[in-house]
């Protein structure tokens, strides 16, 4: 097909091109999915959750298709602005910063409330990409190849983990060390660096917050607290067991319409739907995300550029922990975090994060021109 | 060397590779996961699902009423509001309780015991009973602010007579030893003493249950289905509460018992044992202090005298030695007995109560001043043998009403009897002091109303009975083998006893000349009196401890043509049965004839 249409860079037949559709299908698909489930959350109501999570989804196609136009040396440029663009930000909200549940992760401007720390996972990626692409000729043995990165990784991940907001904070360091990973970095840093932080856990873990703490040891014995932490999770499965393999019927489901279920909107999104539409649903659900992830390797292993490679795969993988963060969570393989399902869960920031992200992916994918 | 740039590419596809098998491990994980919920034990949380979505309930039904024989009520079902906290669910159940606290008046020990409560996570504690009106208003108008809190109307047990208390008995939370299914209803109770635990079954009804939908919070959402039980039947009572009442208070601050028959149909028409216990007090959780009043109580308020109370009858037992005189062929109740005031058996004295003596008597006039003497005597030509079986025929040593009280036997001696008891041989002293109604015998107080009745029927096989007879006719075979001439004649010395001059209860005869009660007196020992008292004495029951004194018994019918009622009255260590039994029989007479009994 590529060969057939081989339009020029820049114009709007271009565009149209490095667009790949089918993953923008499935991306609205779950956009819609979410909206579906949405309506159900509300006993049938299309406002407000429904109409402006999938008003979100429009601004965020937008911001996708803009991602798009970009040329790759415009991002190349930028990267370390837009890095230093998104600290700022989460300085910002440790001033500014509206308390909300114990923890200060939202900034508001001009009404809407958005969260820094999603965009600070794309530019930690983005730094880092960059980065190692100016250093592709230096040994991976070298200790710059390290050094800086984890500073730049150390930074975001210090504000958002103070906000507290442990969720996110894992999923920009994870995302930032397989980036870190992919660069190539010689083999004895991954190996001590892995004994290191085994050895630190300990202490690590003496730096946790006590709910933290408690939804750790929930986890590990659920029983010990059935009507507590461990309840939500215990009401998840039973939502999602119960859904059984079609599900009980859209807007039929009992856990969630009676409440059983919390944060069914945003983090428990996923045992609604599971609930509704059983394991035949659930699977649907995954094999998008399964598509689209490949979608993301393939255009890593395909693209021509370090720079573009670990950019699309750092932005694969950040796609990949929310979506298996938040899965495992709601069926309880790991302990409690709060994390959206992208796209599906409501909520602006990480769907926007999502969004560009993709679009992301489809320009350097795509890309024939190489980086000057 | 490759090129590192290269190179880089190389080691990058590599570890690409290695990430996406990660991720593809992951993957089957969640999807192994998803299977094992949604598969494999999907039936488990269906299950646990409707668990959470259902609440099945049991609807308790309304506990059947007991009536009086006129309709009055003596156990009544009361609507009582309560208020539940299911903390089922609700996040900070600790400030959700404090919130409730607000709207109802509790004292502190109360709320802090309802904390605790929560602490020790149970689900549905019940905070307050017997909620005011008010109360029931300011919580209905707040309930959307309140989690966890609704309000239950119950039908709690009230009790109208305590007069009636071990007549009716009363209802308690069923055991979880014996009833483990019961117990675990909310709100069920069970009948635990008398006719509330022998008449359980009938009057507790068939259980209803109700399936409803409630949401998280506990709130009900809607009703799935609802199977309405059915409410208990009620009961009658052959007692009459006005009489039993009168019966109660006009024993004051005696304990004893009065035990009034319809002699026409064996209904009893009081049952009275006082003291008595509040039924009320057992209904629900008793106050460790009421309880301590009663066990602390010297006169045993939860003793059931009228039933299992066994007094010496004394001179009452006088009437069964003269109906068994009747066996013998050479009785002649004309001829004169001579009382000088004591008997010579042997080297053995048995005194007369009057110690001046009777002087001559016959069998009627015997009766009718109680002389001792005649009737040691006359049970010596008699026979412990024809005296047992006598008073066996009569409804002495035989229980009642067994199945609802667990009546006592009382005893009547016999020689088969005290060998067996005692290994010992039965002895012509023992015959001479049971002909007077001391030693082994004992009646209850229904034992001796029934003896009566039966006497007054003129010899009819009356049984007691406590549930309320449809017919008016009176259904009872005669005895066998009684000679009804003794029959007669002890009647005319119990109407002597009480309307002739020298009778012991003169002094509590019915002046209506048309209706005339008949009776007979017994003041019944509960010492010994030692030969060296009657030389010095004998001491006056008001000198003695409230234990030794004599019980005063009284046994009647009225009147005395067709006589309708038979009746025991018995004063516990009350002294002489002439000064204190016969004047309540006396009082009882009049309000028989009163026509709301």
């Amino acid at each position: 097909m590529k060969n057939l249409i081989d339009p020029k860079p820049g114009s709007i037949k271009s565009i149209f091109f490095k667009i790949n559709w089918i993953i923008y299908f499935l991306l609205s698909l779950l956009a819609f999915i979410g909206g579906l489930i949405l309506y159900s959350v509300s006993q049938g109501n299309f406002y407000p959750l429904a109409s402006s999570h999938l008003f979100k989804y429009l601004i965020s196609s937008i911001a996708l298709i803009i991602t798009c136009l970009l040329s790759i040396n415009f991002i190349y440029k930028t990267s370390y602005i837009f890095y230093f663009f998104s600290i700022i930000l989460l300085i910002l909200v440790l001033i500014l910063g509206n308390e909300n549940f114990g923890s200060n992760r939202w900034l508001i401007v001009w009404g809407v409330t958005f969260q820094p720390s999603e965009l600070s996972k794309v530019a930690v990626i983005l730094a880092l990409a960059r980065y190692y692409h100016d250093y592709y000729l230096i040994s991976n043995n070298n200790i710059i190849k390290v050094i800086f990165p984890i500073l730049i990784l150390i930074i975001p991940f210090g504000f958002v983990i103070n906000q507290p907001d442990l969720g996110t904070a894992l999923l920009i360091l994870i995302s930032a060390l397989a980036v870190i990973f992919l660069s190539g970095i010689g083999i004895w840093y991954i190996f001590f660096s892995t004994i290191f932080f085994t050895a630190l856990a300990p202490f690590l873990w003496n730096l946790l917050y006590d709910y933290q703490k408690k939804r750790i040891l929930t986890f590990l014995n659920p029983e010990q607290d059935p009507l507590g932490s461990g309840y939500h999770i215990a009401q998840s499965k039973i939502a999602i067991g119960s859904g059984g393999f079609l599900g009980k019927g859209y807007i039929q489901g009992s856990q969630s319409h009676l409440e059983f279920i919390p944060e069914m909107h945003t983090d428990f999104v996923f045992s609604i739907y599971s609930e509704e539409f059983g394991f035949l649903g659930s699977v649907i659900l995954i094999l998008i995300y399964f598509y689209v992830l490949c979608y993301g390797v393939i255009s890593s292993y395909r693209a021509k550029s370090t720079f573009a490679r670990l950019i699309i795969a750092g932005l694969t993988v950040n796609i990949f922990l929310y979506f298996i963060v938040n899965i495992s969570m709601v069926i309880g393989v790991i302990p409690v975090v709060g994390v959206p399902l992208p796209l599906v869960s409501y909520g602006g920031s990480a769907m926007l994060v999502t969004m560009i992200s993709f679009g992301l992916i489809m320009n350097l994918n795509n890309f024939k021109e190489q980086l000057n | 060397m490759l090129k590192p740039k290269k190179q880089n590419s190389l080691i990058f596809n590599r570890r690409l590779f290695l990430l996406s098998s990660v991720k593809l491990i992951t993957f089957s994980v969640i999807f192994n996961r998803l299977y094992n919920l949604q598969i494999k034990q999907s039936d488990k949380y269906k299950k646990l699902a409707d668990n959470n979505r259902v609440n099945l309930s049991f609807i308790v039904p309304s506990r059947g009423l007991i009536f009086d024989r006129n309709k009055n009520l003596l156990a009544d079902n009361q609507e009582q509001y309560q208020l539940i906290f299911k903390s089922y669910n609700i996040k900070n159940k600790i400030k959700a309780m404090e919130k409730v606290f607000n709207y109802v008046e509790l004292p502190e020990n109360k709320k802090y015991d309802l904390k605790k409560q929560i602490f020790e996570n149970k689900i549905k504690i019940l905070v307050k009973k017997n909620m005011s009106w008010n109360e029931v208003a300011k919580i209905s108008s707040n309930i959307t602010e309140l989690e966890g809190v609704y309000i239950e109307m119950v039908l709690v047990r009230k009790y109208i007579s305590i007069s009636a208390s071990h007549v009716v008995g009363y209802v308690g939370k069923p055991d979880k030893n014996t009833n483990l299914k019961l117990s675990k209803v909310d709100g069920a109770r069970v009948g635990k003493l008398a006719v509330e635990a022998a008449f359980d079954k009938g009057l507790q009804g068939k259980f209803g249950f109700k399936k409803e939908e409630v949401n998280a919070h506990g709130r009900v959402v809607n009703e799935i289905s609802k199977v309405n039980g059915t409410a208990g039947s009620d009961i009658s009572l052959s007692i009459s509460k006005n009489l039993q009442d009168y019966s109660f208070n006009r024993l004051g601050e005696n304990a004893g018992s009065i035990v009034v028959l319809n002699i026409n149909t064996g209904e009893i028409l009081a049952l009275v044992t006082k003291p008595s216990f509040d039924s009320n007090d057992f209904v629900g959780e008793m106050h460790p202090d009421k309880w301590k009043e009663i066990i602390n109580n010297n006169l045993n308020p939860l003793f059931n005298r009228a039933i299992k109370g066994t007094y010496p009858p004394g001179s009452i037992f006088k009437l069964i030695v003269v109906l068994a005189a009747y066996s013998l062929k050479d009785f002649n109740p004309n001829k004169k007995y001579f009382c000088n005031g004591s008997f010579k058996f042997g080297d053995q004295i048995f005194h007369c109560w009057n110690d001046k003596g009777h002087g001559f008597v016959d069998c009627k006039e015997a009766l009718a001043v109680s002389c001792d003497c005649y009737f040691y005597e006359l049970s010596l030509k008699v026979g412990i043998d024809n005296i047992y079986d006598v008073a066996r025929k009569f409804g002495l040593g035989n229980a009642y009403l067994e199945e609802i009280y667990r009546s006592s036997k009382g005893l009547i001696p016999s020689k088969v009897w005290k060998k067996r008891q005692y290994g010992r041989t039965w002895t012509k002293t023992d015959t001479i002091v049971t002909s007077i109604g001391q030693g082994f015998a004992l009646a209850s107080p229904l034992q001796l109303a029934v003896m009566i009745s039966r006497i007054a029927s003129g010899g009819k096989n009356i049984m007691p009975k406590i549930i309320k007879q449809n017919s008016k006719i009176n259904e009872n075979n005669d005895i066998e083998n009684i000679n009804k001439e003794g029959i007669s004649l002890i009647k005319k010395g119990m109407y002597d006893a009480v309307n002739s001059s020298m009778g012991t209860a003169f002094a509590s005869r019915t002046y209506n000349s048309g209706k005339l009660m008949c009776g007979k007196t017994a003041t019944s020992q509960v010492r010994r009196i030692s030969m060296k008292e009657r030389e010095e004495g004998i001491i006056k029951n008001e000198d003695l401890p409230r234990n030794q004194r004599d019980h005063a018994l009284f046994v009647g019918y009225y009147p005395h043509k067709k006589p309708k009622y038979g009746f025991c009255v018995v004063v516990e260590h009350g002294g002489s049965g002439s000064k204190s039994a016969a004047p309540i029989a006396k009082d009882l007479c009049f309000r028989l004839n009163l026509k709301d009994v």
